[in-house]
Parts: C-alpha cells; sequence; structure tokens
C-alpha cells in the first residue's frame, strides 16, 4: 500500500471545500439541462452523495479491518439522491463531516500495517474488495465528481480559480 | 412521530461533547477496575464507539427512508474497539463529527411525513427494525453511555457541572 494514498484520502476534505468556495444555494442547487454533458445532479446533491457514500465506506473498511471477510451490502446512491431532500441540507456541513471523516480515519489507516491492505469483504456487487482498493476507489471517486463540479461551475460562469 | 424525539436526537451531540468537556487525555484513556461497576470502557473508548455506531446507524436510515426494506448487516462493537486503534483517536473531534453528522440527519429526519417512521428495514440481529424505533435507540444509546461517562468522571474527581 503506498502510504501517500493515506495522505490523499485524508486531504480530500480540503479538496472537496475548495471545489464549492465561493458558490451560492442558487449555484448549488442548479441542475444542468439534459445532454449538457456535465452530470444530471445539482453541485448539492454531488456534495451530499459525496458524504452519504464517504460514511458507508468508511464503515465498511472498519468492518474490513475489525472483522474477517465480512459482508457488505451496496445502497441505491440514485434513491438517496432522489429522496433524502439533499436540497434542504447544508452542503458547507457535508464537506465538514466528510473532511473530518477522512482525518480522524486516517489515523486509523496511518496505524495499520502493510499487510492489514490486503484484508477484504465481500460486497453484493462487486464481489471480493480489499481495503487498499477502497481507499484508492474513495479518492477516485472523491476525484470523479470534483471534475463534474469543475465543469458545473464553468457552466455557471463561476470558475474554479 | 413525536418531533421532540427528533430535537433530542439532534441534540445528542451537544450533550456527549458537554460530557467530555474539562477532560485530559488522561483522564479520557483511565480504564476503570472491573470492581468498579462503572463500566469496562475508557471514556475515550465509549466516545468512539459512539460515533461508530452513530455513523453507521444514519447511513442505515438513510438506507430504510430512501429504499424498501433494505437489509441491515451489524458489526461487531467488541472488534472495533480492539481494532481500530480507538486510544489513538481524538474524541473531541469524534464528538464534533457526531454531532455535525446529527445535526445534519435531523433536518432530514423532519422533512418526513409521519407514515415514513414506520418503514422498515432488516436488521441481521435484531429482525425487522422501524425508523422510528431507530431515532428511539440512538436517542437512548447515548443517554445510556453519558450514564457511564458521568460515573467515570466522579471516580476520577472530575464530577459533570450542571
Amino acid at each position: 500500500m503506498d502510504r501517500k494514498k493515506i495522505d490523499e484520502f485524508e486531504a480530500g476534505g480540503a479538496k472537496l471545500g475548495s471545489a464549492i468556495r465561493g458558490l451560492e444555494k442558487t449555484h448549488l442547487l442548479w441542475v444542468p439541462p439534459p445532454g449538457a454533458g456535465i452530470g444530471k445532479w445539482s453541485i448539492q446533491q454531488v456534495v451530499l452523495h459525496l458524504m452519504d457514500d464517504e460514511l458507508i465506506w468508511t464503515a465498511r473498511m472498519k468492518r474490513i479491518i475489525a472483522e474477517d471477510n465480512p459482508e457488505v451490502v451496496g445502497f441505491d446512491e440514485s434513491k438517496f439522491a432522489a429522496k433524502l431532500f439533499s436540497e434542504e441540507q447544508d452542503a458547507e456541513l457535508a464537506v465538514r463531516i466528510l473532511d473530518m471523516n477522512r482525518r480522524l480515519f486516517s489515523v486509523v489507516l496511518r496505524k495499520l500495517p502493510d499487510s492489514a491492505f490486503a484484508r477484504t469483504a465481500r460486497h453484493n456487487d462487486l464481489g471480493v474488495i480489499t481495503l487498499g482498493q477502497s481507499v484508492q476507489w474513495t479518492n477516485e471517486h472523491l476525484d470523479h465528481h470534483i471534475l463534474y463540479i469543475v465543469m458545473k461551475r464553468d457552466r455557471l460562469g463561476k470558475p474554479l480559480e | 412521530m413525536d418531533p421532540k424525539l427528533i430535537d433530542q436526537y439532534g441534540s445528542g451531540g451537544a450533550k456527549l461533547l458537554g460530557s467530555i468537556a474539562g477532560l485530559s487525555r488522561q483522564d479520557l484513556l483511565w480504564v476503570p477496575p472491573a470492581e468498579a461497576r462503572i463500566g469496562r470502557w475508557s471514556i475515550q473508548q465509549i466516545v468512539i464507539h459512539l460515533m461508530d455506531s452513530d455513523l453507521i446507524w444514519s447511513s442505515r436510515m438513510k438506507s430504510i427512508i430512501a429504499e424498501d426494506n433494505p437489509a441491515i448487516l451489524s458489526f461487531d462493537e467488541n472488534k472495533f474497539v480492539a481494532s481500530l486503534f480507538y486510544e489513538d483517536q481524538n474524541a473531541e473531534s469524534a464528538a464534533g463529527l457526531l454531532d455535525l453528522n446529527r445535526r445534519q440527519f435531523a433536518k432530514v429526519l423532519r422533512k418526513l411525513p409521519d407514515s415514513s417512521f414506520s418503514r422498515t428495514g432488516w436488521h441481521s440481529e435484531r429482525g425487522t427494525i422501524a425508523l422510528r424505533e431507530i431515532v428511539q435507540l440512538m436517542v437512548e444509546h447515548i443517554d445510556h453511555h453519558l450514564g457511564f461517562i458521568s460515573k467515570k468522571r466522579e471516580k476520577l474527581a472530575k464530577p459533570l457541572k450542571d
């Protein structure tokens, strides 16, 4: 396990915070028109999705570390985005939650020996997953969505500086 | 659903933060002797346990609201305490994270119609569990552990101030 991935994991919250800096509520709630090729969610939905997803993945990683090859189940992100009143939640608070969660969990990841990153879980959709892959995916997942936030900001005339 | 219960849920983090105010790292890590009968975990372990448990239960509640009778898999709290370096984490940050997460999720709970609180999940150990029961459980879970934190503080000669 490349330990830089843990640094990257830890710094993810700050990256997301920067990605939404200077946006007003109307920008956050703007839904791109279909066919724009910049994703169908508002920036607010992206941020809340990231918070929800992170908390679930962290719980899975904790179980992978503490239990032996636990069974983990997927969740329906589209239903989460549709039914959890993302527009009523607070995007900045969501970033703080993700950020604090990553900082706290990085302390755990750094204490682990290299061998722990090969520990596994059985995911009902993804099959066997390792702790190392989970760290990598959560990093990539955040970067993927930040890219779409950047494209949406451009479209809103509020490019990331 | 009694809105007061959601308020209690939403303010649980502030209560937890208040319960550890003024404690040193040494106080947090103190493990009570078995004969004291005030619980076998340090205050630090209780706080990190509450954070881990709360974050997992809020994700479960989200699944119950968004999906139809989702499967909810249990986790082993004793293995979490033993394997997740609880003593190396920061108790105040953990209580702070629990607080922010509850404040955020309380916004979702307040938007739900009464009927949603009868929605259920299928828990691998408890069987069918309704959203309403979980909110209640979460309120009771913090209060249960706060009772033990209070006893430990007395034993440490750092009683909670009113």
